[in-house]
């Protein structure tokens, strides 16, 4: 059975909650910005799992995922920023960075995993190693 | 089809309604979510004296896809996010919102619709909404 769970999700924040996240911890981060969960659709057939995350303002270049083991992490650094010159005055979202994890099972061809974004849309194809058949002779 | 009263012309009358906002937006805490908007696509809106900046969120919708338009001061957005490509199988999680939609934003000024312009990049649409020339306050010369 493949699977790919979701293993920790990073603490969110809504518009109506100001408190900022703490950032993820690295030297590269200069200033604090909240960290999101972004939202997912994961589907399967006999090939492959895909995943698909909506990363909104996040291209290709800020797109990190790492393989850990079984540990399939996520983040993305979005470079938007708010327009100059004018104050918000309505927010339905906020600007962050997006961080999520999952488990990835066994079968899962590590080495063949892909991915693509476009449109702030993450495409992560986890294609499925073929079974692992073997005859075993039975000697006497 | 939707229509959002960003600036209701009444007074706000806040207490009950915000208050199952904020028990609203804790339980969405909760479960992870991001954005507290009911709505698909979310929406920001910058502004200043000189007209407004909407940025919708729009991940993978391609930008040429979503319809605009603008009267008075009222801005609709119409479009539709593909739902599940059946190829790629049996889904086992579905946070994405898919569909058509439709939004409709009032703003607290007329738009001058001539001078409307839209960007778009990584899923992300901006749109400049100049505030109509006729709208803007003039100021007075007291005269003596």
């Amino acid at each position: 059975m493949s699977e790919i769970l979701d293993v920790a999700k990073p603490e969110s924040h809504s518009v109506s909650d100001k408190k900022p996240s703490p950032a993820p911890q690295g030297p590269e981060r200069m200033a604090t910005r909240a960290v999101y969960s972004p939202a997912i659709d994961i589907y399967e057939n006999a090939q492959a799992i895909t995943l698909l995350a909506d990363l909104p303002g996040v291209d290709r270049s800020d797109v990190d995922i790492t393989l850990e083991k079984s540990i399939l992490t996520l983040r993305a650094h979005g470079k938007a920023k708010p327009p100059e010159g004018v104050s918000l005055i309505y927010a339905e979202y906020e600007l962050g960075d997006f961080e999520r994890s999952f488990l990835v099972s066994d079968d899962i061809d590590r080495d063949a995993i892909t991915a693509s974004v476009k449109n702030g849309l993450l495409t992560l194809t986890l294609p499925k190693r073929a079974p692992d058949k073997r005859s075993i002779t039975i000697s006497d | 089809m939707f229509r959002n009263w960003m600036f209701p012309r009444t007074t706000r009358q806040p207490s009950l309604f915000s208050e199952m906002d904020r028990i609203y937006n804790e339980v969405e805490n909760l479960v992870g979510k991001r954005s507290t908007a009911r709505e698909f696509p979310p929406v920001a809106v910058w502004a200043n004296g000189e007209g407004a900046v909407v940025i919708v969120e729009i991940p993978g919708i391609v930008p040429g896809e979503v319809d605009l338009s603008v009267a008075g001061n009222l801005l609709t957005l119409r479009g539709e996010r593909k739902s599940r490509d059946k190829t790629l199988g049996a889904q086992s999680r579905l946070e994405r919102t898919s569909g058509a939609f439709s939004r409709t934003l009032e703003l607290p000024f007329q738009i001058e619709a001539g001078k409307v312009a839209a960007r778009s990049e990584n899923g992300l649409l901006a749109i400049s909404l100049p505030r109509a020339e006729a709208d803007k306050p003039h100021r007075i010369a007291i005269q003596g």
